[in-house]
């Protein structure tokens, strides 16, 4: 790759993609075995209907919908703001409530915790590198944490891990799709340049 | 309805199978065919193996003379019973074409086609994607032969919405399904029926979006010695070219070889194809293969793939894919 053909700033970008898509492939990872061990642990079936869990943000898209630039950064900010907080509630309900003398377990969702944090970050970076503002931030679903049952608080952490699992994959899938049209970009900004 | 309407030229194939209602209960093990160019009507029944069957010889008196002819050959008075033929536990040998003439007029009477068959068994149903993030398709196959006609039903849901399966003209037993949402945890629920003359049989399999994604082996797999270095070799592969989108959903690889002389493979792994105008660049080093090539981060792996092993000389194998996000997807991959 000739760094004489692309702007400081594109090289930026795509550092800052290409850290951020080796992230979410980490988080991925470590997510599919805290799932494992985390369905172990809860006694729960994977197969269980998690269709009920509100407040969770969901990571399925509608096939073909297209996407701005900002808007694909936006909401894999949005989310993963989200899962900060209820990777946070997770982890104090496993060690409240749930799996009290497990530490192992509760370092591994904090691991997670922080990658994602990480992760926000780097999409914060990238979205005001390429000038566009930050999303609006979204409270979590207004159920009151105070008010759910052991068997709920199970379930949520379940639907919490699957729908986060989901995200890394959509956002490496998005995050390449902006490194590919800022490739295109910037080839037609090369064309101008010459032409001028 | 009544099927003696249905019976013009135009409707020769079992009516009860292209019915969109089903049939009574009687009319169940039957239906009528076309003998094409005969101008007459022939009743298909049919019939459980190990079963014991009476035909009636049409409308004729229970002690009425009569003869009946299995295939054109004249049958048997000890399998009558008046005018009725009695067949006693049947097996496939009994299928074919009865008929029943009046004993003196040689009048036809009767004429049916006897089928012997079996209810279907549980179908095999699978679902699978090599072309994420396309679609998938769903495949199935009975255990056992029923040796009768069977007719396939299969419903796709996705949560409360139901997902069209677009049948293959070839084979029959595969249709298509375009995923409609990416990146959903909603389940999948796959229900397939077989139906036949003699009974019913259905299967569901339930799965999630990732668990079923399962690329084609690589292309053009060729492996070639390098000049002036007989310990090494240079293989070179492409992506599976049913994979629609491979810098978004990149493909990982792993490679096996081994000396003729030896059982025992050897195994390249980590393989991505990343590429830059036209160079590969392979896995981590190892054995006759001395790859070379960025150290890769644990790629999030969602699925496996299968050996390419139709492409490969014999003593190499190439395995193509989970999907990952390791560095940038391409085109053409190349281990030396």
């Amino acid at each position: 790759m000739a760094s004489a053909e692309q702007t400081p700033v594109t090289l930026q970008h795509h550092n800052l993609c290409s850290r951020a898509i080796l992230l979410a492939g980490k988080i991925r990872s470590d997510v599919a075995s805290l799932l494992e061990s985390y369905v172990e642990r809860q006694g729960l079936d994977r197969t269980i209907s998690l269709d009920s869990v509100d407040g969770v943000p969901r990571a399925a898209v509608e096939q073909g919908d297209e996407l701005t630039e900002a808007e694909r950064l936006g909401a894999n900010l949005q989310a993963y703001w989200a899962f900060q907080v209820l990777l946070g509630e997770v982890l104090e309900e496993q060690r409240s409530h749930l799996t009290p003398l497990d530490t192992d377990f509760h370092a591994s969702i904090q691991s997670v915790l922080l990658q994602v944090a990480a992760l926000a970050y780097q999409l914060e970076e990238l979205l005001a590198l390429l000038g566009h503002g930050r999303p609006a931030w979204e409270a979590a679903g207004p159920e009151d944490p105070g008010h759910r049952s052991l068997f709920e608080m199970k379930l949520r952490g379940l639907k919490v891990l699957q729908e986060l699992a989901h995200w890394t994959v959509r956002s490496v899938r998005d995050l390449r799709q902006v490194t590919k049209h800022s490739r295109g970009s910037g080839t037609a900004h090369r064309g101008q340049a010459q032409k001028e | 309805m009544t099927w003696s309407k249905l019976l013009t030229p135009n409707h020769c194939r079992s009516l009860w199978l292209s019915s969109s209602t089903s049939p009574p209960a009687e009319e169940s093990r039957t239906s009528w065919r076309c003998c094409w160019g005969t101008g007459r009507y022939t009743h298909v029944q049919y019939e459980r193996l190990g079963a014991d069957v009476t035909m009636q010889c049409g409308a004729m008196d229970g002690d009425a003379a009569v003869t009946w002819t299995a295939n054109g050959t004249d049958m048997d008075e000890s399998q009558f019973n008046g005018s009725r033929l009695v067949l006693r536990s049947v097996d496939l040998t009994h299928s074919g074409q009865y008929a029943c003439y009046e004993g003196s007029s040689w009048h036809l009477k009767y004429q049916t086609y006897l089928k012997v068959g079996t209810s279907p068994k549980e179908p095999v149903l699978m679902c699978r994607s090599n072309n994420y993030p396309k679609g998938f398709y769903c495949s199935w196959h009975l255990p056992s032969p029923t040796y009768i006609p069977n007719a396939f039903n299969i419903t796709v849901m996705h949560g409360p919405r139901e997902l069209v399966c677009e049948k293959d003209a070839f084979p029959k037993n595969r249709c298509h399904i375009r995923y409609l949402q990416l990146f959903s945890t909603v389940k999948y629920k796959v229900t397939l029926t077989v139906t036949n003359a003699l009974g019913r049989n259905a299967t569901t399999i339930t799965f999630d979006e990732f668990a079923i994604v399962k690329p084609d082996p690589p292309e053009n797999v060729v492996a070639k010695p390098v000049s002036n270095n007989p310990r090494r070799l240079e293989v070179r592969w492409q992506n599976p070219s049913s994979w629609p989108d491979p810098e978004s959903f990149p493909l990982k690889f792993f490679l096996r070889y081994r000396p003729l002389i030896l059982d025992q493979w050897q195994h390249v792994s980590d393989l991505s194809i990343a590429f830059t105008e036209g160079q590969g660049v392979g896995g981590k080093a190892g054995g006759l293969l001395g790859c070379r090539g960025p150290s890769l981060q644990p790629p999030p792996c969602l699925n496996s793939g299968v050996w390419g092993g139709n492409f490969c000389p014999p003593f190499l194998s190439l395995y193509p894919a989970h999907f990952s996000t390791g560095k940038q997807g391409g085109k053409e991959g190349r281990g030396v």
